[in-house]
C-alpha cells in the first residue's frame, strides 16, 4: 500500500520550474530517501505535501485516496508530520508550549499542558530523547530542538514522517541517536521520508531513494541494490564532477609552501558586543599558502570572528595584526585597501544590495578607486560596466546582461559575483563565512577552486562553515569554536568528524 | 487630602484612554501587526460615538458606535497589509490621515457649522464604594473605567493562559512556525487587528463622551501616537500598558491642574509634556524593551 503517492506534480517560481511533472511514491513503512543536489526542488516538493506551497497543477494521494491539501493543518489531520531544516518552533516558548501549540483538543480559554505533558514525555522516552520540558527554545543546540519538532509530529500523531536535511546541523553522537529513533518509528509502522544530499546518508537510513534533478525525477531504487555510482550519476548527470560520498566535489590539496610569517595573527582577541555570542582570548594565526577553517555550531562566536578582523571598533581587548600591522585605530576601508576581503555569512541582505544591478555590486567597495573615477567623484560607470562584463565572463555568471538585478540571480551566480568583487584587486587575506550555503555542486566546485587558487598563490584564507564535510574538504587546519573560544585545532591529518564534532558539542573539553 | 483626591480622580479618569488605545496596540502587536493608525482610528471613532449618541440619545449606542468605527480601521489597515500588501507603516500613516480628515468630514455632515453644539448624553455612573478617599476615586467612577479593569485582566488572561492566546502571541513572534502546527496566520492577524482597534476606537469615543462631552477638531491631540509609545514602553504586555498609561494619565492630569491653578507655565509648554515624557521614558528603558520578534513584518509561505 502506498502512503504517499504524488501524480504529475509542478510547480514554478516566477520564471524558474522548481519542480516539473514530478511522480513520486512511497510504501507504508519504508524510509524513503529524497536525494538530490541544492536547488534539485527536494524541499518544494515536500511543502506541497505539508500544505505549504500549491502545486501550480498534480495530484496527492495518501494511503490511497485523493486529497486536497491547502494548508498544514490539512496535512497534520492526515496524519503527515514534517521537520523542516531550519527550526519552525517559536524561539520564546518553551519546548512543552512548542509540541502542544496548534493543539485544539486543549480547549480554547484552557491551555493545561500538565495533562499533554504526560503524553508527550512518554512519546520521547518511547524513541529515546530526552527533553528540557520547560526550557525557552531559543537557549537549545539545533539537535534538541530537531528532537523537539520530531516530538511535536508525533505527538499529533504523525504516521508519515518527513525529514527534511536532518542531519544538516547535527554533531557528535546525534546523528546515532537520530538513526535509532528512525529505527523505533519504522518499527511502529511510521512511514519516513528522508531528504538528504549526501548520498552517504541513504545508505546508512533508507530503505528505497527517489533522486531529483533540476525538478524532475531521475528514478527511483531500492538502496539494498543500488551502488554509489549509480546514484552519483542519477544526481550529478551531464556533469564532469568528481564526487565524494559527501556529495562534495573531489578537491586535491597540493604542496604549498606557507609563508614564513602569518598573514593574519589575532592575539587574545576579546570583544564585547551585545546580544551577540563574544569572543574570549582568541588567538589564531593564518599563513599564506593556507585556508584554515572554523568549525562551530551556529551563533557560538563565528560572526564576531569574522567581522572584527576589518572592524577594529569590535575589538575590546588582545590585538590582530595582518601582514605584521597592527589593525588598531585602523578603518575598516584602510584594512580593506591593504589586501583584505570579507564575505559575510547572509549571501543576500549582507553581502549585496539585492534590488541593485550586477555591476553596482561588483563596484560596491571599489567605488574609491581612481581608475573608476573621473576627477575625484564623477563615476564613469561606462568603464565600470565594461569591467563588469569581463568579470561575468571570467567567473562564469550565468546572466543574460550585467544591468539586472542581484537578487534575482540563483544563489551560486550570486556568490560568483561577490566573489568577483572580492577578487578584483589582488588580497592577501579572504575571510569568508558559509560561502557554499545552499549552493548547488558546480557553484560549490567554483568556491573551493577559489579558495584553492588563493592557498596555491601563498594567500591566507579564514574559512567558516558550518558543514564539517565541507570544511573538512579544504581546510589544512581547523579550530573549533565553542563559546567564543577557540577550545582546539585540527591538523589535516588529526580530521575526524565524529572527534571534531565533540569538540563543537562540547563534549569533551 | 481633598486637592490629592481631586487629581487621583481625574487620573483615573483619563487613564482609560491610555489604557484602552495602548492596549488595542498591544493586542494587534502581538499578533506581529505593528498598529500606527491609532490617532486616526481614534478621531474618526470620537466623531462618530459623539453623533450616534447625541441622535440616538442613548449613551450606551454612542460608546459601541466608537468600537465599531475603530473595528472598521482595524479591518482596512489589516486589509490594506494583508491582501493589497501595503507596508503595515504606509497603511498605518495613511489611515490616521483618513481617520482625521474623515473625523471632521462626518461631523460637518452631520452638525454642519452651528452655534449651539449639543452634549453627549452623560456616561453611566457605577458606585461600589463608600467615599473613602483617594481609593474610592479608583472605583466611584464610570463605566468605561470598569470596563477598562476588566479588559486588562481579560487581555492578560487570553494572552498567556488559554490556547487561543498562546496561539496569537505565537503568530507575532514567530508566524512561519505558528503556520506549520495549523495555526491560521491571516485569520488570527485579522481578528487581532479588528479586536485591537475596536479598544482604539473605544478609547476614541471616550474623548467626546466622557471626557469633554462634545466633539471637537482635532479631539484626539496626538494621544493615538502616545498609545504607540505606550505600547512599546510595556514591551508589548497588557499589564505594563495599565502601568504606562497611569503614567501618561497622570502628566496629562498634572499639565491640566497646572493649567487651573494659573501658576504662570504656558500651556502650550503643558501641552507638550506627553510628548516629552514619551521620548524621556523611550530614552530611559531602551534596551529593556523586547518585542514579539514579527512585529511589522509581513508574512506569506512561498
Amino acid at each position: 500500500m502506498k502512503a504517499v503517492e504524488l501524480r504529475g506534480i509542478s510547480k514554478r517560481f516566477g520564471d524558474v520550474v522548481a519542480l516539473d511533472n514530478v511522480d513520486f511514491s512511497v510504501e507504508v513503512g519504508e524510509v524513503h530517501g529524497l536525494l538530490g543536489e541544492n536547488g534539485a526542488g527536494k524541499t518544494t516538493l515536500m511543502n506541497i505535501l505539508y500544505g505549504l506551497y500549491k502545486p501550480d497543477s498534480g495530484k496527492i494521494f495518501i494511503m490511497g485516496e485523493e486529497v486536497k491539501i491547502s494548508s498544514p493543518l490539512d496535512s497534520i489531520r492526515l496524519g503527515i508530520g514534517m521537520i523542516h531544516q531550519i527550526s519552525t518552533l517559536v524561539p520564546e516558548f518553551t519546548v512543552i508550549e512548542n509540541i502542544v501549540l496548534g493543539d485544539k483538543s486543549l480547549g480554547t480559554f484552557k491551555f493545561d499542558v500538565k495533562l499533554a505533558r504526560k503524553k508527550v514525555k512518554e512519546l520521547a522516552d518511547s524513541i529515546g530523547f530526552e527533553l528540557p520540558f520547560d526550557k525557552k527554545v531559543k537557549e537549545l543546540p539545533p539537535g534538541v530542538k530537531q528532537k523537539t519538532e520530531i516530538v511535536r509530529a508525533l505527538y499529533r500523531e504523525a504516521k508519515i514522517l518527513i525529514l527534511d536535511e536532518p542531519t544538516a546541523y547535527l554533531v557528535g553522537d546525534e546523528f546515532d541517536q537520530l538513526l535509532r529513533a528512525i529505527n523505533i518509528l519504522k518499527e511502529k509502522g511510521v512511514t519516513i521520508i528522508f531528504i538528504t544530499h549526501k548520498i552517504r546518508e541513504v545508505f546508512q537510513a533508507c530503505d528505497r531513494v527517489t533522486v531529483l534533478k533540476g525538478g524532475k525525477v531521475q528514478g527511483s531504487l531500492d538502496v539494498r541494490k543500488a551502488s554509489e555510482d549509480e546514484l552519483v550519476s542519477l544526481m550529478f548527470e551531464g556533469q564532469k564532477i568528481e564526487v565524494t560520498d559527501s556529495a562534495l566535489p573531489k578537491m586535491i590539496l597540493e604542496d604549498v609552501e606557507k609563508t614564513e610569517s602569518p598573514i593574519l595573527k589575532m592575539v587574545n582577541v576579546s570583544t564585547n558586543v551585545p546580544n551577540l555570542k563574544n569572543l574570549k582570548n582568541v588567538n589564531l594565526e593564518v599563513y599564506g599558502g593556507e585556508i584554515l577553517g572554523i568549525a562551530g555550531i551556529s551563533g557560538h562566536g563565528q560572526k564576531l570572528l569574522t567581522e572584527v578582523v576589518v572592524n577594529p571598533n569590535l575589538l575590546h581587548s588582545g590585538d590582530i595584526l595582518i601582514n605584521g600591522k597592527s589593525i588598531k585605530g585602523r578603518s575598516t576601508v584602510d584594512i580593506l585597501k591593504s589586501g583584505v576581503f570579507f564575505t559575510p555569512e547572509d549571501r543576500v541582505l549582507e553581502g549585496t544590495l539585492p534590488t541593485a544591478s550586477i555591476y553596482k555590486n561588483i563596484f560596491l567597495g571599489h567605488h574609491r578607486e581612481g581608475r573608476f573615477l573621473k576627477g575625484k567623484s564623477v563615476v564613469i560607470w561606462k568603464k565600470v560596466r565594461s569591467i563588469s562584463r569581463d568579470l561575468i565572463k571570467l567567473f562564469r555568471v550565468k546572466t543574460p546582461n550585467e544591468v539586472i538585478e542581484i537578487r534575482k540571480l540563483s544563489g551560486g551566480n550570486m556568490q560568483k559575483v561577490i566573489f568577483a568583487r572580492a577578487f578584483l584587486n589582488p588580497i592577501d587575506l579572504l575571510v569568508t563565512h558559509n560561502p557554499t550555503a545552499g549552493l548547488d555542486m558546480a557553484s560549490v566546485k567554483f568556491v573551493f577552486e577559489k579558495l584553492l587558487e588563493m592557498r596555491k598563490s601563498r594567500k591566507a584564507v579564514l574559512y567558516i562553515n558550518e558543514d564539517l564535510d565541507e570544511l573538512m574538504a579544504v581546510s589544512d587546519r581547523i579550530a573549533v569554536i565553542r563559546n567564543g573560544q577557540i577550545v582546539k585545532v585540527f591538523q589535516r591529518k588529526e580530521f575526524n568528524k565524529r572527534e571534531i564534532g565533540k569538540y563543537m558539542a562540547g563534549v569533551v573539553e | 487630602m481633598n486637592a490629592l483626591d481631586e487629581i487621583v480622580r481625574s487620573i483615573v479618569t483619563y487613564m482609560p484612554i491610555y489604557t484602552l488605545s495602548g492596549l488595542g496596540i498591544v493586542i494587534g502587536g502581538r499578533a506581529g501587526i505593528f498598529n500606527i493608525s491609532g490617532e486616526g482610528a481614534m478621531m474618526a471613532a470620537a466623531s462618530a460615538g459623539y453623533l450616534s449618541a447625541v441622535f440616538m440619545g442613548n449613551w450606551y449606542v454612542g460608546f459601541l458606535i466608537s468600537m465599531a468605527m475603530g473595528a472598521l480601521f482595524g479591518l482596512l489597515l489589516e486589509f490594506l497589509h494583508e491582501e493589497m500588501k501595503v507596508n503595515q507603516f504606509i497603511a498605518g500613516i495613511a489611515l490616521v490621515i483618513f481617520g482625521t480628515g474623515l473625523s471632521d468630514f462626518i461631523y460637518k455632515l452631520v452638525v454642519g457649522i452651528k452655534f449651539y453644539i449639543p452634549d453627549a448624553p452623560p456616561t453611566p455612573e457605577i458606585k461600589i464604594m463608600p467615599d473613602i478617599p483617594i481609593l474610592s476615586a479608583f472605583f466611584n467612577q464610570n463605566i468605561v473605567v470598569y470596563f477598562t479593569y476588566i479588559s486588562v485582566i481579560a487581555a492578560y488572561y487570553i494572552m498567556y493562559k488559554t490556547r487561543i492566546g498562546i496561539e496569537h502571541r505565537a503568530v507575532g513572534e514567530d508566524p512561519r512556525a505558528a503556520d506549520v502546527v495549523g495555526i491560521n496566520v491571516k485569520m488570527v492577524r485579522y481578528l487581532a487587528t479588528i479586536i485591537g482597534s475596536a479598544f482604539i476606537g473605544a478609547a476614541g469615543g471616550y474623548l467626546p463622551l466622557v471626557i469633554t462631552g462634545t466633539y471637537t477638531p482635532g479631539i484626539a491631540s496626538g494621544r493615538g501616537f502616545i498609545a504607540v509609545g505606550i505600547a512599546i514602553f510595556a514591551s508589548w504586555r497588557p499589564e505594563r500598558t495599565f502601568l504606562g498609561a497611569i503614567l501618561f494619565a497622570t502628566i496629562e492630569a498634572i499639565a491640566l491642574q497646572m493649567q487651573v491653578s494659573e501658576i504662570g507655565v504656558p500651556y502650550q509648554f503643558l501641552l507638550m509634556l506627553p510628548f516629552v515624557s514619551l521620548l524621556l521614558v523611550m530614552a530611559l528603558f531602551k534596551g529593556k524593551i523586547e518585542h514579539p520578534s514579527s512585529l511589522g513584518k509581513p508574512y506569506s509561505r512561498e
